[in-house]
């Protein structure tokens, strides 16, 4: 068995408002080249100007994984030719990235394992192809959108590490709310480094280039173990390359060699003028950023008493786990709001395919819910039928209950009264009870709650007919 | 003398009395330019259908005037007097030319220039040679060479140029009119065709200084497109124009100077200039500057702008637009389109740029040329604490004859060769007017200021051009 | 530094997208060792190497970042205008294989 080092590069578009460098939208549209401005194309004459948002959005996921920030932002020009690539240069961040030297904690199968980040830094897209038989198209709506680049360090040991560390980028991103992170819309893509070794030392590295989702990455690196195993098994020497994965195989190929690697002759973008990064900024920029995944599963687990598994599915939306956790803060039991949370709110979602965002529910209904079975206004059974309610038409529980007439009868003389009025009544029976036989209290109970319409407690009921029905032969 | 041939505020009082109309002056300019095409050839392109404008307050509204054809211009023609651009018509139109829509002025032409602002000798353009208009068989150099030639000729009162190491001076120096360049950001770059995007500067060219202030003040500004510029509210130019200089320091180099007394006549041109400096109430002192610096700034110069440039210019592949050549596949069309394109200086440039950028290079090639840009930086600004402003030979000589001089770099280490550079590496305000006459060609010095001081150098220029009195050629040939 | 020869400056060319025809070469030469012998100079300036290189030519202090707000007013006509063929307003190359991207 050879040590499997892997190192991964994931860009991700930022979602703004507009482009990263020119006014344009950055939205998806069907009509191409319709989001677009004068610097989407290159035209002579143009110059870049930094999105504040963009930035900022760079910076607090950069926060968000414990970099270094730098003091100004500035970037550089990567240069190279492409028929995607109008300006024959990408604008780009090499000199002092939004973030450098951080790490993200991620969690393999209950283990903590600290993948360190080198640097994550800001860029644009390019513009998209589409290729028929005898030509191509050119298509500038993606040119120029914002995208974060994250490079970890070689520090991922296996498949499932690689795989772990990319879905919870993946939720740092949605949790930072700057980006949907989906790799169907093709917002998410990756660059992946698997090298093989013997020794501590690494091993030939070989890049396998622009892979467009996790599952991808996954049987790219499957199959560069077992390529590079196999030329190492044989004692063969691995070629330091560039590959690529075909999609429909799940097998890579060969792209270029190290020798044809491409100097990108960086240098600093002399059109955007170095604009300082305060304190004020970071510390108004850190405020936006929110306890992440990890650190509240471990929150619900520890403080809450929740177990991994509720846990992991109340942190796996960012919303769904904002609304617990307001419940819990307007004072719900932590493990009765989890379970309103995970099992009628989540059921109702998944059946309806909509999310929190989309039903009228607050967190503080939850609180007042469980206060009203707690103090035993109302039965766990109306509990539930108060709750669906509340999900469709968004009144409060206190509301739905007077509403519908719910109010349990908990005052003791009001039972009283109708208790003795029962007895009375059913003067015959009272007097044959036999607190042996269950049935017989059960008909008293039935009795009640007939002339409640279902309103008395029933705990209340069946202990003051007892009391009575005992005092009532004697 | 047509009304055309006077000073813009002079044109904008005969035409708010009425004596001439904007149509007139236009009619006028653009007879001009066909007249003198075939002679100097200082268009690419001669806007027939330049419409007159109403008469405001503003001093440059109805007047004609040229721009440079690295200028983007929204529905003209925009080459860059380059083979690759040579179809390409703007959708944009770049900030100076929207100012100047804005202020009423008439843009009548644009103007030939060294093949896309790189060259200094106004022959590489694809439409042919710029002659000077004083003498044509001699170049005007450049790149801003059209610009400076019509403005000389009389065709317009005034000329946008661009100026990346001395692209309006050196031309305005050699054709006898005023070439300002002002701070680096006071006038935005959004529409420039960016030849070094450091360097780089959009300035005026005028038949006095006076008409510099009036042109800058319309076009300056801070520009949302250009995240380079710079406020300048408090830059009012006319406002502050002024001849009276006492008290202002100048300081010479010293080690110019030296150079410069191998060639006599230029030498007592400039030691008369600074007499006249001291006699409108001046100080002027030498300083002397470390000789292996000032050797310097011609190789890093060339350096950090071919640099800047093979970047800048990499747009140019014909893919989304430009003159593009047919090929079998992408690289193809990329590598017929440049090939054809680019003249061989240009392509030159772009791979001494290229390896300049290589990454085991980069160290001692462009970051040792960026160092010493900040020695020069350095050193000027310290002495701008002691001064208002430095006073330099535009050149060393009058404008070569075609053949004497060329683009390829020189072997020698020419103190000459680039020294108005001082102003881009610095982003230093910087205006040249003509100091004289020798060999019945015009010569020139140049006073360059701290940042911000445009209006200063304004003032001393214009104090300086009342004491020298020079004539200028289209009021010379009225005569 | 690396050294030049008529192949790797060739090479260079290409990689810029360009080719140099073989008249060309000699001048290209000449220029190129001025600009080495030129730079080889500076390179011995005493303590250059403890210099700060410059990009920006002084501190701009009013530069600001663009606020988020989307103002292009590019339309797709205009966008493609100047191509030289366009199939359903898209710019048409000929085919890309592999490569960059």
């Amino acid at each position: 068995m050879y040590k499997v080092t892997i190192g991964l590069e994931v860009h991700c578009e930022l979602e703004s408002n507009s482009k990263v460098f020119s006014p344009a939208i950055n939205g998806y549209t069907e009509a191409p080249n319709s989001h677009v401005a004068y610097q989407d194309l290159g035209f002579p004459g143009i110059l870049p100007v930094a999105n504040e948002e963009a930035v900022k959005r760079a910076l607090k996921v950069s926060m968000a994984m414990n970099c270094k920030t730098p003091d100004e932002i500035i970037f550089d020009r990567k240069n190279y030719y492409y028929p995607d690539l109008p300006k024959g240069y990408q604008i780009t961040q090499m000199t002092k990235p939004v973030g450098i030297n951080g790490y993200v904690d991620i969690d393999v199968n209950g283990e903590i394992k600290r993948v360190d980040i080198h640097d994550t830094h800001l860029e644009e897209d390019t513009a998209s192809l589409d290729h028929y038989d005898t030509y191509s198209l050119i298509d500038y709506n993606r040119s120029g959108i914002p995208l974060l680049e994250t490079v970890t360090e070689p520090c991922l040991h296996s498949k499932e590490e690689a795989l772990t560390f990319l879905e919870t980028y993946r939720s740092l991103i949605v949790y930072c709310g700057v980006s949907e992170a989906r790799s169907d819309k093709g917002q998410m893509r990756c660059d992946v480094n698997v090298s093989l070794s013997e020794t501590e030392e690494l091993g030939s590295k070989v890049e396998i280039k622009n892979i467009n989702s996790f599952y991808n990455v996954g049987r790219a690196i499957d199959f560069e173990i077992e390529r590079q195993t196999e030329i190492l098994q044989n004692g063969g020497v691995v070629e330091q390359e560039t590959r690529r994965l075909d999609d429909e195989t799940g097998e890579t190929f060969h792209m270029r060699s190290k020798v044809d690697a491409v100097d990108y002759k960086y240098f600093i973008e002399p059109n955007i003028a170095p604009t300082p990064v305060t304190d004020e900024m970071l510390e108004e920029i850190r405020k936006t950023i929110p306890m992440l995944q990890l650190d509240r599963k471990r929150k619900y687990m520890d403080e809450y008493g929740l177990s991994e598994y509720d846990a992991e599915v109340l942190v796996k939306v960012k919303e769904d786990s904002d609304f617990f956790q307001e419940c819990v803060d307007a004072g719900a039991d932590p493990k009765k709001a989890c379970n309103w949370v995970t099992g009628m709110l989540m059921g109702y979602l998944n059946e309806n395919e909509i999310t929190i965002k989309d039903v009228p529910i607050k967190p503080v209904m939850i609180k007042e819910l469980i206060d009203l079975v707690d103090n035993k206004t109302i039965s766990s059974k109306q509990a539930k039928e108060v709750f669906e309610c509340m999900i469709e038409t968004g009144k409060e529980p206190n509301v739905i209950v007077k509403e519908k007439g719910m109010m349990q009868i908990t005052d003791d003389n009001a039972i009283h009264d109708v208790v003795m009025e029962v007895l009375k009544e059913n003067d015959e029976q009272a007097r044959s009870y036999n607190p042996e036989k269950t049935r017989m209290i059960d008909f008293f109970v039935g009795q009640v709650m007939k002339k409640t319409r279902g309103k008395a407690n029933p705990a209340k009921t069946m202990e003051m007919l007892r009391e009575e029905l005992a005092n009532y032969n004697k | 003398m047509s009304y055309l041939d006077k000073s813009l505020e002079e044109i904008h009082k005969a035409l708010k009395e009425g004596k001439v109309t904007s149509k007139e002056l236009i009619e006028e300019s653009l007879k001009r330019a066909h007249e003198y095409q075939e002679e100097i050839n200082s268009f690419v392109t001669i806007c027939d259908d330049a419409k007159e404008e109403d008469i405001t307050d503003n001093v440059l509204s109805g007047i004609p005037y040229a721009a440079k054809d690295n200028l983007s211009t929204k529905g003209v023609l925009t080459t860059a007097s380059s083979n690759i651009l040579a179809d390409y018509v703007p959708v944009f139109d770049a900030t100076c030319i929207k100012k100047l829509k804005e202020a009423g002025a008439v843009m009548m032409g644009k103007t030939v220039m060294d093949e896309l602002g790189m060259g200094g000798t106004g022959t590489t353009g694809h439409t042919g040679v710029v002659k000077n208009p004083w003498d044509v068989t001699r170049m005007t150099a450049g790149s801003s060479a059209g610009s400076a030639a019509c403005v000389a000729k009389g065709i317009v009162p005034y000329a946008l140029g661009t100026d990346t190491g001395d692209s309006i001076r050196k031309p305005a120096g050699y054709c006898g009119i005023v070439g300002f360049k002002p701070t680096y950001g006071l006038v935005s770059r959004w529409g420039l065709f960016a030849f070094a995007s450091s360097l780089d500067h959009v300035g005026c060219l005028t038949r006095n200084v006076k008409d510099a202030a009036y042109v800058i003040d319309a076009i300056k500004g801070i520009d949302e497109n250009d995240m380079t510029s710079i406020n300048s509210f408090n830059i009012k130019l006319v406002d502050n124009y002024t001849t009276n200089v006492k008290g202002k320091k100048l300081f010479y180099i010293k080690e110019l100077n030296d150079e410069l007394k191998n060639s006599k006549e230029y030498y007592d041109n400039f030691m008369k200039t600074l007499d006249y400096a001291k006699a409108c109430g001046m100080e002027v002192t030498e300083e002397s500057i470390d000789e292996d610096i000032l050797k310097g700034i011609y190789p890093s110069y060339m350096a950090i702008s071919c640099a800047e440039a093979t970047s800048n210019n990499s747009n140019l592949t014909g893919i989304p637009f430009g003159n593009r050549k047919e090929g079998r596949t992408p690289d193809e069309v990329m590598i017929n389109t440049r090939t054809e394109g680019f003249s061989e200086l240009i392509r030159r440039r772009f791979v001494i740029g290229s390896f300049i950028l290589q990454k085991e290079n980069q160290e001692k090639l462009f970051k040792n040329a960026q160092r010493i840009r900040r020695l020069i930086v350095d050193k000027i600004t310290k002495l701008f604490e002691k001064y208002d402003g430095l006073i330099m030979p535009n050149s060393d000589s009058i404008a070569p004859h075609f053949g004497e001089t060329n683009d390829v770099m020189s072997d020698k280490y020419l103190l000459f060769a680039e020294n108005l550079a001082i102003g881009n590496f610095g982003g230093f305000p910087s205006i040249t007017i003509p100091s004289g006459i020798v060999d019945d060609m015009p010569v020139a010095i140049n006073i360059t200021g701290p940042i911000k001081s445009d209006s200063e150098v304004i003032n001393i220029a214009a104090a300086l051009e009342e004491k020298i009195g020079f004539v200028p050629l289209n009021v010379k040939e009225e005569k | 530094m690396q050294k030049i020869t008529r192949e790797n400056i060739q090479d260079y060319a290409l990689k810029l997208m360009f080719k140099m025809k073989d008249e060309e070469f000699e001048t290209f030469e000449k220029e190129f060792e001025t600009i080495l012998k030129h730079m080889n100079l500076i390179g011995q300036i005493d303590g250059i190497e403890k210099v700060e290189p410059m990009t920006f030519p002084f501190k701009n202090t009013d530069v600001k970042l663009r606020k988020d707000v989307a103002t292009s007013t590019l339309t797709t006509d205009d966008a493609v205008k100047n191509a030289h063929e366009t199939i359903y307003d898209e710019v048409k190359v000929p085919k890309v294989v592999g490569g960059e991207s």
